[in-house]
């Protein structure tokens, strides 16, 4: 008797569970339609999962296995495609798995940009920067302390963050940045608001308006 | 037979971090000269713009002589120069101060303003000053990282030993920029 009352208690608990999970899924499907609507952008709530595929630089699109975008929401904001959307993996050390989810946005551009990584430093990188090695180092203090930054072409680096733009993503929320030909991704590890989409757009649109301007020129030479 | 590894060993790990702490060094050096070449680069692209910016402001403001002849002056010395970078700094701020002067006296001429010519050629040299500056923040970023190793410890004693030099940074001044106005501050503003 004992038994079965643990089990149905089990049972209910595992509904309640998936019943809380749902109720939270529709809701933020509710959210985002809605913020789809305010800006103009088309959604599609369904999976995906070859979305990776259409984004074959962006390595965090890629990471582990059973991966797939929902929530997905295109369309045009300004100037610039907008594709923003929700994205989950999962990760397995032998007998355990986990899932990852997390929200991101990908802004795509006509200026044919070259790969960059922008991010908040870690633990270990701070400690590799103590020891000499790692990113590259910037004359603001506060902006090399605070971010990573990578590139195979140091001058591309020095030519997107001059000064102004430093203080600008010292002083904008924390996202991770990834620059590839023709796109910049946002992203962070958590499921953003949808008023976080809005601030990583604005994060992207603002280091493209800081660019020197004759870095737009030559920029747009090439991509014309 | 194992004190015969370590004793070999040791000697190999510490050729190996010498030769990697020479060979950061070298390409240290080499980024800088590369830098260096791309800020000559933009230099030259601005010396090359100022006779034709000359002699379209001479032909509406032939009284200005003086300041025509000023910056003239100050492109030959500049060009010539094949000295250190703050050596040609001293000279490049010499030739900014003139060009300032020369778009100065432009805006009090309407109908220069208005040449087509002379518009083309102005925005050209903000593109040029745009792209100097750049090529100055990126050299003086891989003039610091050289420097930074040049005093490091340990890779100081291997740069000591084969004489690596530091570079100097280059400072110069941009055409667009305003000098700031001088404020007294030991006197209070007159009260209205």
């Amino acid at each position: 008797m004992g038994h079965i009352f643990i089990i149905v208690l089990l049972v209910l608990i595992g509904v309640g569970f998936l019943i809380v999970v749902q109720i939270s899924a529709a809701k933020r499907r509710q959210a985002l339609s809605q913020w789809c609507r305010s800006r103009g952008l088309q959604f599609d709530p369904t999976p995906n999962c070859d979305f990776g595929d259409r984004y074959p630089d962006f390595s965090c699109l890629h990471q582990g296995n059973r991966r797939h975008a929902q929530n997905v929401m295109e369309g045009r904001i300004g100037k610039h495609q907008i594709c923003a959307f929700d994205y989950h993996y999962e990760t397995s050390n032998g007998k355990n798995s986990q899932s990852h989810d997390f929200s991101a946005i990908i802004l795509t551009t006509n200026l044919p940009l070259k790969p960059l990584l922008i991010r908040h430093k870690g633990v270990f990188d701070r400690f590799a920067s103590l020891l000499g090695f790692g990113d590259i180092e910037f004359e603001s203090a506060a902006f090399s302390k605070e971010f990573h930054v990578a590139s195979p072409d140091r001058r591309w680096a020095f030519d997107v963050l001059p000064q102004t733009t430093m203080e600008f993503l010292l002083d904008s929320p924390k996202f991770v940045l990834e620059f590839q030909l023709c796109q910049i991704i946002a992203y962070r590890n958590e499921i953003f608001l949808p008023a976080d989409f809005d601030s990583a757009i604005a994060v992207i649109e603002g280091i493209l308006s800081r660019l020197p301007s004759s870095l737009l020129q030559e920029l747009q030479g090439v991509g014309e | 037979m194992n004190e015969g590894y370590v004793l070999i060993a040791i000697p190999l790990v510490l050729l190996v971090l010498f030769a990697l702490m020479y060979n950061a060094l070298v390409r240290g050096r080499n980024t800088c000269d590369e830098s260096w070449a791309d800020i000559d680069t933009e230099l030259k692209r601005r010396y090359d713009l100022i006779p034709n910016l000359v002699s379209t402001v001479q032909g509406y403001a032939k009284h200005e002589r003086e300041v025509l002849e000023r910056v003239t002056q100050a492109r030959t010395t500049a060009m010539a120069n094949r000295g250190s970078p703050q050596s040609q700094a001293k000279d490049e701020n010499t030739l900014v101060q003139g060009l300032r002067q020369l778009l100065a006296v432009a805006e009090s001429y309407p109908e220069l303003k208005a040449n087509q010519n002379y518009l083309a050629l102005q925005a050209e040299l903000a593109n040029t000053e745009d792209r100097i500056q750049r090529a100055r923040r990126f050299y003086n970023a891989n003039v610091r990282d050289y420097c930074n190793r040049l005093e490091s410890f340990p890779s100081n004693l291997v740069a000591s030993a084969f004489g690596f030099q530091r570079r100097e940074f280059f400072e110069i001044e941009d055409v667009s920029q305003r000098e700031a106005p001088v404020v007294n501050l030991a006197e209070p503003p007159a009260m209205r």
